[in-house]
């Protein structure tokens, strides 16, 4: 914005947006672009000057940036500029959703688990070493509980009257592998971020996009997406995923990329519905009827208006992804050497019957994490609905 | 521009839709190498025959020696005159296996889907009306639970606890026993736990919602005024208004319960339903099979879809159909 | 995998009807009964259900059906169009087939006796009480040799018979593959005539347990070549012609849950000169597979008994092996656990050299693998064979990665001899490349086997910690595996020297797969034991299967060849020793173990031994 300009009227400013996209975006967007900038170019570097077998960062880890990895920094960045920095500039209302927010206690609790499960997956995989196959450790139960001394090959820990007890070397016990399930917990959560998290920044990317478009533009351009969208909803992406899987191999890398290109269907109905409404609104009439151009009428006065809708809906999609690739863990359709709860879930499902654990624990994460999205969401909703002033 | 003019272009575009998603699994299906042509090729080949030779056979046995096009126009013929092939994988023809698999997926989708409306549309008001209680959090907390339990891993432990070590049901599911009965509603139970369980949560998600909206509004203060019971409140004052709604985003659900999330539960009890029926179709890539059952998903999809919308269009009178 | 699926056949199936309606009974009348019949009950159970009298576990079935549970249902009744082992399972329990082999490797004459002079012409004689159902009458020399001809051997393969293949071999005087000739010599009796001398040729698959079809039946499509009237063709599809000619009669298959037959009670082993179980065979009234995909569900099932029979997994035997009503029959098998190493264009080329794979063989501990991930339900491997076949020669087999032939130390010293002229050695632990880097090899096992992914991961760090390469295992999908590693052919446009089908498309330096990779052991390897000399395209250059480019030093192919075609069965036994023995000692890829075949059978079943191919005489299994 022209704002030194001395005299200035209404009209001329407006002229002036729209001459310059660049000059209308914030110091926010503009940050955004720089950094995602600074993650394009670090990936160039790794991905064309890097040989693929050379880790991409020797100090002060040993890091081998992969795909997945880069994707995740970029979702991450996301997140900071268009939720963290937000909250923290607007304080006022940040103080506000927040006041409302606090009414529903369960919420509250899962926001702090759910602060705690990220940052110990995002910090914990660097500190603990990859699950490790030990086969002479196999089904150690956890500590504090016993099972029949026959269920582990050795047990560690102490033996006493036919009962093997656990011991702390691990905590949550190990799998019929003797990898440690706490360690395999630990890399499940980062695991389990990377999926929620990513497709849901790629739904709500594009289904915002599509959805605000159409409604904005209307006529062909919304007959066109519209009509596209019916077919993309019906169409069967874990036909596709399959068959892809058949062809190269159950990735999570390609998971991500497949159900996050193809699940915006829904998001993109939602928004165009939300912001249908509010394109009838005064003040989006006003900005038309003194010029203002269409991205920016979109990106200054639809996205932030439906932004409370998209919030609350990517809460609740983010569990639906981190079940779907449980589910297909359970189908052994994903990569078995990528360890997301889901897969730890499924191997220890035949061993339920003697070594309850291995299949238990991780599902309690899973269990507990979906359901505090859900709790998370649903205070959300509660909270930005504008609808309901209690 | 009419109503009935809107659906029924929404109509012809519902089947264009189906037209392209036939015909994109069917590209898909004709992209991907064929896992059991593989097999038996390698077969042959280790076992000191001709891999080519077994390639040959099984593509004369599939069908498969014959021009793209050829088989491109044959499939879809097939599927507009409803003679939709014979499935290879299966040896009977696709209608039949279709026909047969209908029943086993309608005996326990239709009481999941019942029984999900009911307690997540009760859960929903209950919460909706009692919100930030204690009683609130229990509900809400039951509903969620189903939902965020791995299905596959509840329907294991359920099976393993209630079949196997105590015997109250049926570890094993018996085809032959009455559709209607108690026989089948017996060992029907297990798997309509777990899906009712998984789905209350859509439900009583959607109906807290709009019961909120609801519980507000002046005429329902007037009632409470006028000191009108809770019960009468809740099913006179708030469940009227908030069913129109409610039904038209049911709707859509509910036909996503009838197919989806099934296939899992299938799977562990063993029910010969179309879940089972086409996911076992894709990994055979019995083509003939994958297309009928996709065009009997996507027929189901694409008009929930356009319930959903008309209902919309219906429902919120500042957006017209003329042109939108 | 492949070989994988073969072994996990049709195990087991279904339920006793009658059991779910006492259980059903103990359910809605007193709860505490229901107890009975949990995993305990077998033992302490007071026989109130059974009608026979003789149960021993208290209301567990009735004695009258013999139920399996099966992963995988079958894919037709026609076994004309069918090539997996669960059809196969299905028909055989109607259709005997020409004859069976014994344990220890002897013909048992089903439907047909085999006889030979020269080991070259060998001739099939029927028994004359062999009835078709439905109108087509006796079984004669005349059906089988009318199918050979019309439908196996037909060209181009019109009916898609899997088994075409089997029917013809090269014919060493025009140098060209041809039909084998097939004469009819009597009414129940016809020739095969080989082009060479092949006197293990009744043990191979191509006649063992061969079933045959009406003349009638076929006539009606041979003429027209109709493949798709063949394929959808009622009374195949349904079973109507078996006639007396198997134990049991086709009754229903519901397609995803339960394939069921009935007693044959007009069987033809009834009035024939057989041992006398055979002759009141069979002693189930009706026997039925159950299909049940889901693992946890079939192991509970076995266990709740409301199935006779499921395979067990290797980690479960133990658990299974304490329960008092289940008896668990474990079966040596000649699947071989391989690690292939690539030795073509995009693999590891120190892989080539021959003192490379044999240090190689010794940093994998083997006996590990076998008691550590299978629980000792299984053998190590040393070479292709079986220690329990009788072509596996101790004398000649060289051991790897057992004893004192395992270890850090000696893997290390072996492999710095055997890369001295290259660029690789060792620094520190760490085996490191021209350029100081450390060597990391590729291992890909198959996605969605829990026990290949375990044994992967052990290899992997067998190798990594006891020859200094970083391994790094990979998970992939049977068919990706199949089409991007498997298949080797030259670059576009280049024309190799010679060919040897897709899985060998040429010399190593040229023909490479789609995808690079190091190690894999993503196949298992059927070794034979009945007929050795198959395995034969494994070890030469231009074998068929050769898709890991192993050019052997030694002639095993020559010994092989030789060894097939001598009749002498005590010089054929030292031929193929000898031939074994040297595949032992070239490690052309990695033998680890052979994993056995473990089933959970109820108590009260008999029959079963613990011998390779016991189900031979399923037919005369009973309820004790």
């Amino acid at each position: 914005m022209s704002a030194d300009e001395p005299a200035e009227t209404f009209e001329s400013v407006d002229w002036d947006e729209t001459g310059s996209r660049f000059s209308t975006l914030s110091r926010r967007d503009r940050g955004a672009i720089a950094s995602l900038a600074l993650v394009a170019a670090a990936f160039g570097y790794d991905y064309h000057l890097l040989s693929a077998d050379r880790p991409t960062l020797t100090w002060p880890i040993r890091w081998n940036v992969t795909q997945l990895d880069w994707l995740f920094i970029v979702t991450l960045l996301a997140l900071l500029f268009y939720v963290a920095v937000p909250l923290y500039s607007n304080r006022r209302l940040t103080a506000h959703y927040w006041a409302e927010f606090r009414k529903n206690s369960l919420a509250v609790v899962s926001l702090v688990y759910l602060a705690a499960v990220f940052l110990v997956g995002v910090v914990g995989p660097i500190f603990l070493s990859k699950p490790q196959l030990a086969l002479a450790q196999s089904h150690q139960p956890p500590v504090y509980t016993a099972v029949n001394a026959a269920v582990p090959v050795n047990c560690l820990g102490d033996v006493a009257s036919g009962m093997c007890h656990g011991t702390w070397a691990h905590p949550l016990g190990t799998t019929s592998d003797g990898k440690d399930v706490l360690v395999l917990v630990v890399y499940g959560m980062q695991v389990s971020m990377k999926v929620g998290l990513i497709s849901t920044l790629l739904v709500v990317t594009i289904g915002t996009t599509v959805g605000t478009v159409a409604a904005y533009a209307g006529g062909l351009v919304d007959e066109v997406l519209m009509r596209y969208v019916d077919v993309q909803l019906v169409f069967p992406a874990f036909f596709l995923y399959l068959l892809l899987n058949y062809l190269f191999g159950g990735s999570l890398f390609m998971f991500i990329v497949i159900f996050g290109l193809t699940g915006w269907g829904s998001m993109a109905r939602l928004v165009r519905s939300e912001a249908l409404q509010r394109s009838e609104e005064a003040y989006i009439t006003a900005a038309d009827s003194a010029g203002a151009g269409t991205l920016y009428v979109i990106r200054r006065h639809l996205v932030p208006n439906v932004s409370n809708s998209v919030i609350t809906a990517a809460t609740l999609l983010i569990p639906g992804f981190i079940l779907f690739e449980a589910a297909l863990s359970f189908l052994s359709l994903g990569d078995p050497t990528v360890p997301s709860w889901g897969q730890v879930i499924a191997a220890g499902r035949s061993d339920l019957g003697t070594a309850w654990w291995v299949s238990t624990l991780p599902g309690l994460f899973l269990f507990t994490t979906i359901l505090a999205f859900n709790f998370v969401g649903d205070a959300l909703r509660d909270a930005l609905d504008p609808r309901q002033e209690t | 521009m009419s109503m009935r003019w809107y659906v029924v272009r929404r109509v012809l575009w519902a089947v264009v839709a189906t037209y392209l998603i036939l015909s994109v699994t069917w590209g898909l299906l004709a992209l991907t190498p064929n896992p059991a042509a593989e097999q038996l090729q390698f077969r042959a080949a280790a076992s000191g025959g001709s891999a080519e030779a077994a390639r040959e056979a099984f593509e004369a046995r599939r069908g498969l020696d014959r021009p793209l096009w050829d088989r491109y126009s044959d499939y879809m013929v097939n599927m507009v005159t409803l003679n939709w092939g014979w499935s290879d994988s299966r040896s009977q023809p696709v209608m039949e296996a279709i026909a047969g698999a209908i029943p086993y997926t309608a005996v326990y989708s239709v009481p999941t889907t019942i029984l999900s409306v009911l307690l997540g549309l009760s859960i929903g008001l209950y919460s909706a009306t009692h919100q930030y209680t204690r009683t609130d959090y229990a509900a809400t907390f039951f509903a969620f639970f189903g939902y965020a339990i791995p299905n596959f891993w509840f329907a294991i432990v359920l099976l393993l606890v209630f079949s196997v070590q105590l015997g109250w049901f049926p570890v094993v599911f018996d085809p032959d026993v009455p559709l209607v009965g108690f026989a089948m509603a017996h060992q029907l139970v297990l798997p309509v736990v777990v899906l009712v369980t998984g789905t209350i949560a859509g439900v009583m998600r959607y109906s807290r919602a709009e019961a909120l909206e609801y519980v507000q509004a002046e005429f329902v203060k007037t009632a409470k005024a006028k000191g009108a019971g809770e019960f009468r409140i809740l099913t006179r004052h708030v469940l009227r208004p908030a069913a129109v709604p409610l039904m038209t985003i049911l709707i859509g659900d509910i036909l996503g319960i009838f197919l989806a999330a099934s296939y899992l539960v299938e799977v562990v009890f063993g029910i010969p339903g179309l879940g089972q029926l086409s996911y076992n179709a894709i990994l055979a890539q019995d083509t003939a099979l994958v297309l009928g059952t996709t065009l009997i998903f996507t027929f189901v999809a694409v008009i929930g879809n356009l319930i959903q919308d008309i209902a919309y269009t219906i429902l919120d009178p500042r957006i017209d159909y003329g042109d939108r | 995998m492949w070989l994988a699926n073969t072994r996990r056949r049709a195990s087991s199936g279904e339920t006793s009807r009658r059991r779910d309606l006492l259980r059903l009974l103990g359910a809605a009348g007193v709860a505490g009964l229901a107890g009975c019949s949990g995993d305990g009950g077998a033992g302490t159970g007071t026989g109130t259900g059974a009608e026979t009298g003789t149960s021993a576990g208290g209301g567990r079935s009735d004695q009258v059906t013999y139920t399996s549970a099966s992963s995988v249902d079958a894919q037709s009744l026609n076994w004309l169009t069918t090539a997996d082992s669960t059809s196969g399972a299905f028909v055989t329990a109607t259709l005997d087939g020409a004859w069976a082999i014994k344990p220890g490797q002897e013909i048992f004459p089903l439907w047909a006796d085999v006889s030979t002079d020269d080991g070259r012409v060998y001739e099939i004689e029927l028994r004359d009480n062999l009835r078709w159902g439905g109108d087509y009458g006796q079984q004669t020399a005349e059906d089988w040799v009318y199918m050979i001809r019309n439908v196996f051997q037909a060209e181009p393969n019109w009916s898609g018979y899997p088994n075409a293949g089997d029917w013809f071999r090269q014919n060493p005087d025009s140098g060209q593959r041809e039909p084998i000739p097939v004469e009819k010599t009597g009414t129940y009796t016809f020739e095969i005539q080989l082009f060479d001398v092949d006197p293990s040729f009744p043990f191979k698959p191509v006649m063992w347990r061969q079933q045959c079809i009406p003349r009638a039946l076929l006539e009606q499509y041979v003429p027209e070549k109709d493949g798709e009237g063949l394929r959808q063709d009622e009374e195949l599809n349904t079973l109507a012609y078996t006639g007396n000619l198997g134990p049991y009669t086709f009754e229903e298959w519901d397609r995803t849950s339960q394939y069921v037959v009935t007693r044959n009670d007009d069987y033809y082993l009834h009035d024939a000169d057989v041992p006398d179980r055979f002759t009141n065979a069979p002693y189930f009234e009706e026997k039925a597979f159950q299909i049940l995909k889901e693992e946890s569900a079939r192991l509970g099932a076995l266990r709740a008994g409301d199935v006779h029979s499921a395979g067990i997994p290797p980690d479960k035997a133990s658990q299974f092996e304490t329960l008092e009503s289940v008896s668990v029959n474990v079966t040596p098998q000649p699947y071989a656990r391989i690690l292939v190493y690539n030795m073509r264009a995009n693999g590891w080329e120190p892989f080539r050299a021959k003192a490379v794979r044999q240090a190689l063989a010794f940093a994998v501990n083997k006996r590990a693998i076998v008691e550590n991930v299978l629980r000792g339900y299984a053998e190590v491997a040393q070479t292709m064979q079986p220690r329990w076949s009788k072509w596996y020669d101790d004398s000649t087999v060289v051991e790897y990665g057992v004893g004192d032939r395992y270890g850090s130390e000696t893997t290390r010293s072996r492999l710095a001899d055997a890369l001295s002229e290259t660029e690789y050695a060792y620094d520190g632990d760490a085996l490191v490349d021209g350029s100081g880097e450390q060597v990391t090899l590729t291992l890909y096992f198959d996605q969605g086997q829990p026990t290949e992914q375990t044994i992967g991961e052990f290899v992997a760090q067998e190798i990594q910690q006891n020859a200094g390469i970083a391994v790094e295992p990979k998970s992939i999908s049977t068919s990706t595996f199949q089409d991007k590693f498997v298949k080797t052919s030259p670059p576009q446009g280049v024309e190799p020297e010679w060919s040897a089908g897709v899985f060998n498309g040429g010399p190593r330096d040229v023909a490479t797969s789609a995808e690079p990779w190091d190690m894999s052991i993503n196949l298992q390897f059927n070794t034979y034991p009945f007929t050795p000399a198959s395995s034969k395209g494994f070890f030469e250059k231009q074998g068929g299967i050769n898709f890991y480019g192993y050019y052997p030093e030694a002639d095993i192919a020559g010994l092989y060849e030789q060894a097939s075609q001598t009749t002498d069965e005590a010089r054929r036994q030292e031929l193929f020793g000898e031939a074994f023995g040297l595949i032992s000692e070239e490690q052309p890829f990695g033998f680890l173990a052979m994993p056995s075949s473990i089933s959970g059978y109820d108590e009260r079943v008999v029959g079963y031994d613990e011998e390779f191919n016991t189900g031979w005489d399923s037919q005369t299994w009973r309820f004790r």
